[in-house]
């Protein structure tokens, strides 16, 4: 009967804490972690190491949300736009009544009684089964006039603890009805842009998208299908590990290491956990959650849902908490305990944005340094690009990205290129690879079977199949696997993905077989990621193929990988050569090079520089090379140290195949020059979201590059026929004859005196400025700090979403300044529906200027009132956020938020207000229906001159992150540093034939590996046996059994001993009163 | 079943006797704490035996006495070095001076028990460089306080460590003590400690 009670009571407990907790308590929805939400300021960062993991559902609701998102952006040709939504509603006349504790309904209601002394309630009936259990609330019915007087006389009571109004949480249909643009069409027929510029204009698409909300809907539908659908077919045999299962391999001697949230004792589905140890907080080395025994189940489950390597040597690796909360300092001693044991593969299915963690990251390069394959998951922030995770964006990392079984790149996973190298360079190629990553099966928490989906279950699908490989090779070969050599015959033995770039899939998708031939008869070398650089191989070189290079272009960067199995350490020598196949076009490029210093651990870059000098200006073609440059490793196996290292099989000779695009410069108002320089991001420092309804995700960590979260910006111009290139140093570095346009979106760097002036000065001279600001406010950014629990320190942002006060003293030239108000609302302009999400409006502006002027929301107010002041009401101002004006021969367009051209957390697209931007510079006019929004500055102006100019935020960290500033807190600027020289390669022919040798090199193929024959005489991979099993582990199992025999007969016989003596004798089986009454009143 | 009451009372003990015996095998076995101890005893005895044994030969710095790289079968190495590697006598070399034969740093180009760019605290710049210090026979006594004094350094430390060497690779890497704020070190420079102390704390502003 206690029991009974015991049950019904948590029953009755669970039914009340449920529904605030319901979305929290979901055991599979893992996303991210650590930061302990605290009330008063902006909760919840995600800079902390995320677990990778999603659940069927919030794949679905992230499929939905990018699907919403798409049919946004995908304009307005779409007559009415359905989503689904939550929203919480307060029903005005129901009250909660908390009490203090838990107590039957009778006492309760006397309770209720007492306090309001007679008057009478209505008390809302309860008729659901928990009602006859005790608890801890009443709902109450009264007039919502009356409220203050009854909350009172309720508050009064000691029983009683709080009265709260109800909350009714709703999920509804939304519509978003947007305008048809049959006016739009009109205009755009006005055909104000070359051809094909027109591509992705509203009017065009319409066409398309017939009957459009009926056609998202069908195509939801059916994606969900697919994704039920495709649960069929275990993972291991898609992959097919049964083959080498059945030659006897399967993970046997390898010590594979799992960092996760641990794994429950005596899991049914693992035959071989050799240690589990723990590393958190938490006196405990199971898993609360799940996750942990899921990874560990995919690598390494013997039973039901089948791991890859089932009888490899699991290690438990505990750093995790039951509440996800981990801490470098515990990866650090977990990381030494691996290297102490000699692991062999190690998979961590986490991640975080900060890569600048760099205890963390030279750990995981030690990690790597020590022979340790490293799987790491790349990340769950897709679609956008610019969200590649650590450490699986180190070079020495094995980076997986996710698939779902039909091979496409799943949503979530995450891509583009590293983040590490702006602004100056170009980011490395990641992920590695890809593998199913969506709807897999594998081990559930106590047994049985689950699935789940994120890059989190890749990643384990990679770490066992590195495992299953490891086991193949014969145990005198083993010491040539080691993390370069394992990702080599991984990606050489890869599938590509057709249709999707590099930056999505890597090398491609795993083949498991393919890579096992690869490793049967490998002989350690050295390798490139990509191997080639081709401009004219769509879509898999993007953005290499997007864009040709011209004569005055900025410098097109390419990243490239080297993979050194040889030896950990290893370096390049001599000079690299540029060998063009062709003497004429050879001279029309400058190459030059940069490259690590030391290839370490395995692992190093070389960045190649390609830029067309003046003697092809004219030329129009492609042009094929390559470059060859020679890697020297360690020398292993020489007899005695007076022997010379400078033997020949020390020296890898390296090839970078090239294929250039070239054409001639295009006109000056076709180019666009993109401000990467004067982006600040986090890491290093606190830059907050530019958008600040995103708590979730506070911080600004994409990159803010074309190729980042501004891709999709950098299609649509490459689409409108405009070229991008990219400024990755300061104003002074480029000329502005050349471009049409500098664009400087969402800055948070502030600007050399030297740049202010040369700035002035080329607007003056026909250069235009497109500016785009966002929020500032000082009084705004003490509220969004936050206690970060990773780091357990404050964070207080060191600019607002942009640094408006420097972007003030760029434009001071221009008589433009921003103001401090923060604002946010929607509104209509040019006849289309827009959406200002936290940005900034001028104060000041030329007398002839264009401004628009809109009444939004103050939400700089909203977020900085004070929390008990209930009489607040949100207000509303008008403000001037869009504006325009000539100067001399150039431009200023300037817009006070970035949020609808940045992928990051996008809510709606302006693509068309850049176009119309860049229109009016070309043309001098302006689009109708815009011109008719916009007012004079001059008529305006009385209305915002009672605002302030922001201010920089005193004590800012901004210093520290800097280029510009001095540090200190002088706010002093450095002088401008000179520009960067290039030291051209001088090209050296090769006379050979074009056609040869850009075949062989440039037509892709699975290149073969160097390759040798481990067994020559026993090829037949068959005759390898699997190692037998650990002799001392059997005999220990082997006494351990004997024990509990003996001690299961001993009491046995005791026990048969005492039914001699006390026959009757009753065991009473109770729990103590007290104790279930604590465990719920806690 | 017609046994007299002494043989059943025999039978009995001796079950009884044979079961303890099994669980203190078990015991012996099993208990990570006993097995701690056993292995941090052995550790301790290890140290102090080849304290002993250099005590005799005082010279032991500057002539490699126990150091031969072309007798020895085989050298543990610090493996990870960039540039550098210390053996497991505590000799530094450049990566391409290390015999391929052994992996011991040569007798040409090596330096055994370097301290150059340690502080005071016992926390160094390389890796390499604080196993070569930490190496030092002077630091044995340090160490061996250390064991005695660190009831775990964590918890599972002592079961894989047999000698100064493996102490002085565990004791240099950077742990949980290294850092502040999680995300940066205590002190950015000198982060490789054999000392007990960890790295003095650097603001850096």
């Amino acid at each position: 009967m206690t029991i009974l009670r015991f049950l019904a009571l948590s029953i009755c407990f669970l039914s009340l804490v449920l529904p605030d907790t319901i979305r929290t308590l979901d055991p599979i929805a893992i996303v991210d972690i650590t930061v302990k939400p605290c009330s008063s300021c902006l909760p919840q960062t995600s800079t902390a190491i995320a677990l990778s993991v999603y659940s069927a559902e919030d794949i679905k609701r992230s499929v939905l949300e990018w699907r919403r998102k798409r049919s946004k952006r995908q304009l307005q040709t779409s007559a009415n736009d359905e989503s689904s939504d939550f929203e919480t509603k307060v029903i005005e006349d129901q009250w909660l009544v908390i009490f203090d504790g838990y107590y039957s309904q009778e006492h309760r209601h006397s309770v209720i009684a007492t306090a309001l002394s007679g008057e009478h309630v209505e008390i809302v009936p309860r008729d659901n089964p928990a009602a006859i259990f005790e608890s801890d609330f009443d709902v109450l019915l009264w007039p919502h006039d009356e409220r203050r007087r009854f909350i009172d006389l309720l508050e009064d009571h000691e029983d009683i603890k709080e009265v709260k109004q109800q909350k009714q949480i709703l999920r509804k249909l939304q519509y978003v009805k947007t305008q048809e643009h049959v006016s739009n069409c009109e205009n755009c027929k006005k055909a104000h842009l070359p051809s094909e510029a027109r591509v992705h204009r509203p009017g065009q698409r319409k066409a398309q998208s017939v009957s459009s909300s009926d056609y998202w809907f069908g195509s939801e539908k059916l994606r969900s299908r697919k994704l039920m659908r495709s649960v069929v077919k275990p993972v291991t045999d898609e992959l097919q590990a049964d083959i080498l299962w059945d030659m006897g391999f399967t993970g046997q001697g390898i010590k594979v290491a799992i960092f996760d949230t641990g794994l429950p004792k005596n899991h049914p589905h693992f035959r071989n956990v050799k240690d589990r140890t723990n590393w958190t907080n938490e006196k405990s080395l199971d898993d609360g959650l799940g996750h942990g025994t899921f990874v560990a189940g995919v690598i390494a489950s013997s039973a039901e849902c089948m791991g890859f390597a089932p009888d490899a040597d699991v290690h438990i690796y505990r750093v995790f908490t039951n509440q996800q909360v981990s801490y470098t300092s515990w990866f650090l001693d977990a990381f030494n305990y691996a290297i102490l044991n000699k692991i062999n593969v190690l998979n961590l299915s986490i991640g975080g944005p900060d890569f600048m963690d760099t205890p963390f990251v030279d750990k995981v390069w030690e990690m790597s340094a020590n022979g340790i394959i490293m799987v790491s998951a790349i990340g769950n922030d897709g679609p956008l690009y610019g969200t590649l995770n650590n450490p699986a964006d180190q070079m020495d990392v094995i980076g997986v990205g996710g698939t779902d079984f039909a091979h496409n790149i799943a949503k979530f996973s995450s891509r583009g290129m590293t983040t590490w190298e702006l602004p100056g360079g170009y980011g490395r190629l990641k992920p590695d690879i890809v593998t199913y990553g969506s709807s897999v099966r594998g081990s559930g928490i106590y047994s049985g079977c689950r699935t789940l989906s994120g890059t989190s279950v890749a990643s384990p699908v990679v770490a066992g199949v590195v495992t299953l490989l490891f086991s193949t090779v014969p145990e005198e070969k083993r010491n040539s696997i080691n993390p370069a050599s394992m990702k080599q015959a991984l990606m050489h033995g890869a599938k590509r993905i057709d249709g999707t770039n590099m930056f999505e899939q890597g090398a491609g998708r795993v083949d498991l077989i393919q890579s096992w031939k690869i490793l049967k008869s490998y002989k350690p070398q050295a390798t490139l990621s990509p191997p080639y650089i081709d401009f004219m191989d769509c879509p898999y070189m993007w953005p290499y193929c997007s864009q040709p290079l011209f004569f005055t272009g900025m410098p097109t960067i390419a990243n490239v990988t080297i993979l050194n199995a040889i030896s950990v350490s290893s370096k390049i020598v001599g000079t690299p050569i540029w060998r063009p196949y062709d003497q004429e076009t050879g001279n029309f490029v400058d190459i030059s090079v940069t490259h690590s210093s030391i290839i370490w651990p395995w692992t190093g870059f070389i960045a190649v520089t390609i830029t067309i000098n003046e003697k092809g200006a004219e030329f129009e073609g492609i042009i094929n090379g390559h470059i060859e440059f020679t890697i020297q490793s360690e020398s292993t196996g020489s007899e005695t140290d007076e022997e010379t290292n400078e033997d020949e099989n020390y020296l890898s000779e390296m090839k970078l195949p090239l294929r250039i695009s070239v054409i001639p410069s295009p006109k000056r108002w076709q180019r666009i020059l993109w401000d990467q320089y004067h982006n600040l991001r986090y890491p290093p420092g606190y830059f907050p979201r530019d958008n600040l309804k995103m708590k979730n995700d506070p911080l600004d960590w994409n990159g803010d590059h074309i190729h980042t979260n501004f891709r999709d910006l950098y299609e649509r111009l490459r689409a409108a026929g405009y070229f991008v290139d990219v400024l990755g140093e300061p104003f002074s570095c480029f000329d502005a004859s050349n471009y049409g346009t500098l664009m400087i979106i969402d800055s948070e760097e502030e600007f050399f005196t030297e740049e202010l002036e040369k700035i002035a000065e080329d607007v003056e001279e026909g250069l235009n400025l497109i500016v785009f600001g966002d929020w500032f406010n000082s009084e705004v950014m003490k509220k969004v700090r936050f206690f970060d629990e990773n780091t357990r320190q404050w964070w207080i942002p060191d600019t607002g979403g942009a640094n408006i006060p420097a972007l003030n003293d760029l434009l001071e030239h221009f008589d433009i300044a921003f103001g401090s108000i923060v604002s946010d609302g929607e509104f209509s302009f040019s006849e289309r529906e827009m959406l200002f999400a936290s940005g900034a409006s001028f104060i000041q502006f030329p007398d002839e200027g264009k401004v628009l002027v809109r009444n939004l929301r103050d939400q700089g107010a909203d977020i900085t009132r004070d929390e008990n002041n209930e009489n607040f009401k949100p207000r509303e101002n008008a403000v001037a956020i869009f504006g325009i004006h000539e100067y001399n021969l150039g431009k200023v367009a300037v817009y006070g938020d970035s949020n609808c051209i940045d992928g990051a957390h996008m809510q709606k697209e302006c693509y068309w207000l850049v176009e119309e931007m860049l229109q009016y510079f070309r043309t001098d006019t302006l689009a109708e229906e815009m011109s008719n929004d916009l007012v004079e500055w001059s008529a305006v102006k009385d209305q915002f001159g009672s605002i302030s100019a922001p201010e920089r935020f005193v004590g800012n960290q901004l210093h520290r992150f800097s280029k510009v500033l001095v540090p200190g807190l002088s706010m002093k600027k450095k002088p401008v540093p000179e520009c960067k020289k290039h030291v051209y390669l001088t090209p050296q022919y090769l006379n050979e034939s074009i056609e040869s040798i850009s075949k062989s090199a440039l037509s892709w193929k699975n290149r073969p590996l160097l390759s040798i024959d481990w067994d020559e005489e026993n090829s037949d991979v068959q005759s390898y046996k699997p190692l037998p099993s650990n002799h001392r582990e059997t005999l220990s199992l082997w006494t351990v059994f004997l024990v509990f025999a003996a001690c299961g007969a001993a009491l046995a016989f005791l026990v048969a001993q005492m039914r001699f003596k006390k026959n009757d004798r009753e065991k009473p089986l109770k729990f103590p009163k007290s104790r279930t009454r604590k465990n719920l009143s806690t | 079943m017609n046994l007299g009451r002494k043989k059943r009372a025999f039978i009995g003990i001796s079950v009884f006797i044979v079961i303890l015996i099994s669980i203190s095998i078990y015991e012996q076995q099993t208990s990570p704490e006993e097995f701690q101890k056993a292995a941090r005893e052995s550790l301790i005895r290890h140290l102090s035996s080849w304290e002993n044994s250099e005590g005799s030969n005082s010279s032991a710095q500057e002539s490699f006495p126990s150091r031969n790289p072309r007798i020895i079968k085989h050298c543990r190495n610090t493996v990870q070095g960039k540039e550098m590697i210390t053996d497991e006598f505590g000799a530094i070399c450049k990566r391409e001076n290390v015999l391929d034969s052994n992996g011991c740093c040569g007798l040409k180009d090596a330096t055994q028990f370097f301290c150059d760019g340690c502080n005071e605290r016992g926390c160094c710049g390389e890796f390499e460089i604080c196993v070569s210090c930490c190496m030092k026979p002077q630091n044995k006594a340090a160490l061996v306080a250390f064991i005695e004094s660190a009831i775990v350094f964590v918890e599972h430390f002592f079961l894989s460590i047999s000698d100064q060497f493996d102490l002085c690779l565990s004791k240099c890497r950077t742990s949980s003590l290294s850092v502040q704020h999680e995300n940066t070190y205590r002190d950015p420079v000198n982060k490789f400690c054999y000392s007990e102390l960890p790295p003095l704390l650097i603001f850096n502003e």
